[in-house]
């Protein structure tokens, strides 16, 4: 083994611990699809339901006549997806402390908010994708 | 001497519970330290003050020269540490793990990978079947091998070990000692290892120190500490416990040290046991008392930590055998 030689102080900017620990979540995240995929089904199956059975209802619910079920119907969809994998990011954070590699991180300098922040990023954007995702399903069936 | 780790009255309490009860040792730059206790001594809670996972209840320890109060982030950076509990997130993958590892400890991605692929070479995890999977389904010997890479990525001079070899077959164990020794000899790298394998201790580190019950109880090279209760031992067995006090009676003015038993085992202390056992033999007989095993041996650590903690270290057998291959003298 040559060892490189490397001083130790050099710190890596927050903001690129921030991004390693989020890719890194994200990985996690992904590799578990109990995680994300029932809030992800169920929203979809609500949606497609709903829209099936109730699309025509917009003709005469009242308030709703002229305007389109599918936006009366999609934000409930989305906030359903959302709602139920909003405990995601802070489940990613309780199994490693659970597997110990919370210790392990944090016998490395790496800031203690960047921690906390990648799981709260990687959750936020997997939330995200879940959310156009569902978007996408409607705008698709409903033309 | 140049002193890596300084510890000085070292106190952590857990309510009224004293974990920690005053401990002070100083470990010597480029020294390999053992630090064996009973489970419960308090081994754990010192290995995570001195790695500022814990704050000490009172006292204060330089590690590296830096304060575990106010320098933990320094402390962080010139410290390796593989706890007894392997930490490795099970659905990372092994190369993931010390790239991240390596960019935490300020590698660029480039340093970072090359410092990967030596570390999964150094603890032979090269193979790519292996390297496809997750680290969850790695055998116990694979974890502690990558977990020691991890404490490994950054360099450090001065390596916690937690019982690095505990639940490891014999072959792995030897692997991890065998690295253990070769960074300290090649690198100089100081190392603070608990273990609950005497005879690895005994083998590998310069220093011990025995805890036990919070306290300090014992602190010297393997060798000066053997010599302090006596060069060689006869063990006597009798048929049962009564015979082994009266054996007591009739031999305790041989022994050098206080002697011990073991069930039905006396063990007498002598500084030439070969040219005693006549003598033990006919005071034995004279006194009606029938011996079932005779044995001699030379003291162990064991032997040492019997004496200090008034225990033996208790490691069941499945663990022992790494040191079957030696005769069992007792």
């Amino acid at each position: 083994m040559t060892p490189i030689t490397i001083t130790n102080d050099v710190s890596t900017p927050f903001l690129i611990q921030v991004a390693a620990l989020t890719t890194r979540t994200i990985r996690t995240i992904l590799r578990t699809p109990g995680s994300y995929l029932p809030g992800l089904v169920l929203s979809v199956f609500t949606l497609l339901i709903y829209l099936a059975s109730l699309g025509g209802a917009s003709d005469f619910i009242p308030g709703l006549i002229g305007k389109s079920y599918l936006a009366f119907i999609l934000p409930g969809a989305v906030l359903n997806s959302a709602l139920s994998s909003s405990g995601i990011a802070g489940q990613s954070i309780v199994q490693d402390v659970a597997s110990g590699y919370f210790d392990k991180l944090m016998l490395t300098p790496v800031n203690r908010g960047a921690v906390l922040l990648g799981a709260m990023f990687a959750g936020a954007i997997v939330l995200g994708v879940q959310t156009a995702l569902v978007t996408l399903v409607g705008v698709l069936c409903w033309g | 001497m140049n002193h890596e780790i300084v510890v000085e009255k070292l106190v952590k309490r857990y309510g009224t519970f004293e974990a920690v009860k005053g401990v002070s040792f100083q470990v010597a730059s480029g020294e390999i330290f053992g630090f064996l206790g009973p489970n419960g001594a308090g081994k754990s809670t010192v290995v995570k003050i001195l790695t500022t996972l814990a704050r000490p209840t009172s006292g204060t320890a330089l590690i590296g020269g830096f304060n575990i109060a106010s320098e933990a982030a320094q402390i962080r950076r010139v410290t390796g540490v593989a706890l007894q509990e392997v930490g490795l997130d099970p659905l990372m993958k092994s190369r993931e793990l010390l790239i991240l590892q390596g960019r935490m400890f300020g590698r660029t991605s480039r340093q970072a990978a090359a410092r990967a692929e030596e570390l999964l070479e150094l603890v032979k995890l090269t193979d790519p079947k292996t390297q496809s999977r997750r680290v969850g389904q790695y055998s116990g010997g694979m974890r502690r091998r990558l977990d020691l890479a991890l404490a490994l990525v950054h360099e450090p001079r001065i390596l916690f070990l937690d019982e690095p070899t505990t639940g490891l077959d014999p072959a792995s164990r030897r692997d991890i000692w065998a690295e253990v020794r070769r960074l300290n000899a090649e690198l100089g790298m100081t190392i603070f290892l608990t273990t609950q394998y005497l005879e690895e201790a005994d083998e590998f580190a310069d220093r011990v120190a025995i805890i036990n019950g919070g306290a300090l109880v014992a602190e010297g090279t393997p060798r000066a500490l053997k010599a302090q209760i006596g060069s060689e031992a006869i063990n006597v067995t009798f048929r049962n416990a009564e015979d082994v006090q009266r054996g007591k009676s009739v031999l305790a003015d041989l022994s050098t040290a206080p002697t011990q038993t073991d069930g039905s085992t006396l063990r007498l202390y002598l500084n030439n046991a070969a040219a005693a056992v006549a003598v033990v033999a006919n005071r034995l007989q004279t006194a009606g008392l029938e011996m079932t095993l005779l044995t001699l041996s030379q003291p162990t650590l064991d032997d040492v930590f019997l004496e200090v903690t008034g225990q033996r270290l208790a490691v069941d057998d499945a663990k022992r055998s790494f040191e079957q291959t030696q005769p069992i003298s007792t």
